[in-house]
């Protein structure tokens, strides 16, 4: 199975308000290539990719969250499926996509290309939806439907190494972040930037 | 902390627009922490480390939400890489509320690290800071550090010490 697939079979059924936050390397540069929007966040660091998610869901209730984490990312910050667990909220998707390697960096194996198993330690944290799919048949059977219920859950996709032709991301975080945030202020009617026009010691 | 603090703490919060509170439990703070998380004007968020505070935080502010971190002092160490991986890289606000356990005066040896680590890793990661140390100034202190903290789109830190420690 491999990553791209998987990220076509999601993009078939998510609308334009299901915000997409994609762990950093191939997974961004990917997802990118399938959907680009502005209501993606691309190549958020190491063990951050699930608490970026987690705060957005927190505070957008009516939006679906996808966290689209890698292995390495989770494994370097377990903890956060634990706080994801206890806060769980319903609009929260997280997705690893678990190629048992440090793929952009050159291929060499994660833990669990030796055993460990994270829907295991996903349950053990407190994840009370859990699956782990090993087929692009299976995935195009059943990720939807758990995607679209209504209770936070976490997917392990067992998917191959490797990678395809992809379109660049002429972004760096900030000029993300910007765009993001506005797409946000225009689509929620809120603010979030926040910026000022005038200091507030002179007002 | 004591209550006196604590309440001038909420306050401040409260004035600064703060919805949203991260918390990792510590020490000094369990006066203002335990406020925190009875007080229905804040998504009181509990963490079991500092780093996924500030992943959460940095998600609550592109969410649209003003959220703080109260973390203790060696937290701070915690959460170096999300602040420089995530806060600094992308420009993402954030208040940071951290007891200066260390500063001159907290004499206890576990306590020296944080005299050498926690203002010299606040410069290297590029985030302002204030250091509080009268009861008076701290609502003030907390509503100004909200505001350039979003007009600057960088965390800005208030380290408190002296008599709002006690």
């Amino acid at each position: 199975m491999k990553r791209f697939d998987c990220l076509k079979v999601i993009e078939s059924f998510m609308t334009d308000e299901d915000i997409v936050v994609a762990n950093v390397g191939n997974t961004s540069l990917e997802w990118h290539t399938i959907r680009p929007s502005p209501a993606n966040l691309y190549n958020v660091n190491l063990g951050q990719c699930t608490p970026v998610g987690l705060g957005l869901a927190l505070a957008l209730p009516t939006r679906r969250v996808m966290a689209f984490d890698g292995d390495g990312n989770v494994l370097l910050n377990l903890a956060s499926l634990a706080d994801a667990a206890y806060l769980r909220p319903s609009n929260f998707r997280i997705i690893v996509f678990d190629n048992q390697a440090y793929e952009s960096p050159g291929c060499l194996p994660t833990a669990t290309a030796h055993g460990t198993d994270l829907e295991a330690i996903a349950k053990g944290a407190g994840i009370k939806k859990t699956l782990t799919i090993r087929s692009l048949e299976e995935f195009v059977n059943k990720i939807q439907l758990v995607f679209n219920e209504k209770e936070f859950c976490l997917v392990v996709a067992k998917i191959e190494t490797g990678t395809v032709g992809t379109r660049p991301i002429n972004m760096d975080g900030k000029r993300n972040k910007y765009q993001f945030a506005t797409y946000i202020e225009d689509t929620e009617k809120k603010p979030v930037l926040r910026l000022r026009s005038q200091s507030p010691l002179v007002e | 902390m004591n209550i006196e603090s604590s309440k001038a703490i909420i306050e401040g919060l409260k004035a600064a627009g703060v919805d949203t509170v991260a918390i990792l439990p510590d020490h000094g703070f369990s006066h203002v922490q335990k406020m925190i998380a009875e007080e229905p004007g804040f998504t009181y968020v509990p963490v079991s480390n500092e780093g996924i505070g500030v992943g959460i935080c940095a998600g609550a502010y592109l969410g649209g939400k003003t959220p703080a971190i109260i973390i203790p002092t060696s937290g701070l160490l915690v959460a170096v890489w999300p602040l420089a991986s995530l806060n600094n890289l992308w420009g993402i606000p954030l208040l940071l509320l951290v007891p200066y356990r260390g500063d001159v005066g907290d004499a206890f040896w576990v306590m020296r690290t944080y005299q050498f680590t926690t203002e010299p890793i606040l410069n290297n990661l590029q985030i302002p800071y204030v250091i509080v140390s009268e009861i008076a100034k701290i609502k003030l202190a907390i509503k100004d550090a909200m505001a350039s903290s979003f007009a600057w789109q960088n965390p800005i830190c208030l380290l408190f010490t002296g008599e709002t420690l006690r």
